[in-house]
């Protein structure tokens, strides 16, 4: 056993660039551990932080945690500016070389499967939100029964009114945005749907809709950005964000498409 | 940091494509990505742990700066 582990970043095709000069979770400089037809992107990383004890103390450590998933993703992302790329998930690591060399000849065939679906193409997110909601829609300050002499029947009759509103807006406008996650689906080789975030991690008061992640061939994404340009001048009452490119984080599965939800 | 595209070297993009932000990177990094058990792996348990973590950092961050509201529809109107 060495004193380093190695922590992998990435698989890319065995013939690709030089790697971009990035360093990794732990300040090293990222190499390549060859296999058959792939390769992976590798960092050495100080078994003292890395085996699996020390591992487990530092997943409470939030700075590190910020820092290593960030760093992490910019490893794949300078890489993905130079070639296909296939992101490995965040803390995957192996103690010497030679397990990773295995591991991708055991899984050759799928990760070259995966390879070539993603290659010309970039994964992008959607996520759309309820605009206006806590003016139009909110179920707090805007009904108070303060200014009522007998507060219970009135503000209960308000507020449900306001909640009977507040659901059949929200189910019209998850309607329309699911027709618009189908066109945007059409339009794109993959797609797949995150769970909605909550306001506390969204960071915003108006409900979520939606949060997709799309993979967009190349050739594709100007009609792509029309939709999403024309959709948005429509839709007032939506807000709509749009992330990328990614590489196809959301599109890795071994062994089979991520399916709709 | 915003990510490189290859597509849009010029950095022509609607403001409507925003920059990194560490809430989609959870999506991501500890949702999607090639999953072969390494010699060394978090356990389910451990990865839910880092999400709550990280989704406790996101939401100190979002306390101090203030939810965002609107704001980002107006960009995209006016680019």
């Amino acid at each position: 056993m060495t004193a380093d582990h190695v922590w992998l970043y990435a698989v890319v095709s065995a013939d690709g660039p030089p790697l971009p000069d990035t360093s990794g979770v732990a300040g090293e400089s990222p190499y390549l551990v060859p296999g058959p037809g792939v390769a992976a992107v590798a960092g050495r990383v100080p078994r003292a932080d890395f085996d699996e004890e020390p591992l487990r103390a530092r997943l409470e450590d939030v700075a590190w945690l910020d820092r290593t998933v960030r760093t992490h993703h910019r490893v794949i992302a300078a890489l993905a500016t130079t070639r296909p790329v296939l992101p490995m998930r965040y803390a995957t690591v192996y103690r010497e070389d030679s397990g990773v060399s295995a591991m991708l000849s055991a899984h050759r065939d799928e990760l070259l499967a995966i390879l070539e679906r993603i290659t010309g193409c970039t994964e992008w997110g959607v996520k759309i939100y309820l605009a206006h909601a806590s003016s139009a829609l909110s179920d707090s300050d805007s009904v108070q029964p303060a200014d009522e002499q007998r507060p219970g029947t009135a503000y209960l009759l308000r507020r449900k009114a306001q909640r009977w509103d507040r659901q059949e807006t929200l189910r019209l406008a998850a309607d329309e945005v699911g027709r618009f996650h189908g066109a945007l689906a059409a339009t794109a080789v993959e797609r797949a749907r995150h769970p909605l975030q909550d306001s506390e991690t969204s960071g915003r008061r108006e409900p979520m809709l939606l949060n997709g992640a799309y993979l967009v061939a190349d050739e594709h994404l100007p009609t792509w950005e029309k939709m999403i340009a024309s959709f948005v001048a429509d839709h007032d009452e939506l807000s709509v964000e749009v992330t990328g490119p990614w590489p196809a984080y959301s599109f890795t599965d071994l062994g089979g498409r991520p399916e709709e939800t | 940091m915003p990510l490189p595209s290859p597509a849009d070297p010029g950095g022509t993009r609607p403001a409507w494509y925003e920059h990194v932000a560490l809430v989609d990177l959870l999506d991501r990094l500890l949702a999607g990505g090639v999953v072969i058990a390494g010699e060394i792996t978090l356990s389910i348990a451990d990865v839910d742990l880092v999400r709550i973590s990280l989704r406790a950092l996101i939401a100190s961050v979002r306390a101090a700066v203030g939810p965002v509201e609107g704001g980002r529809r107006d960009e995209a109107s006016a680019a």
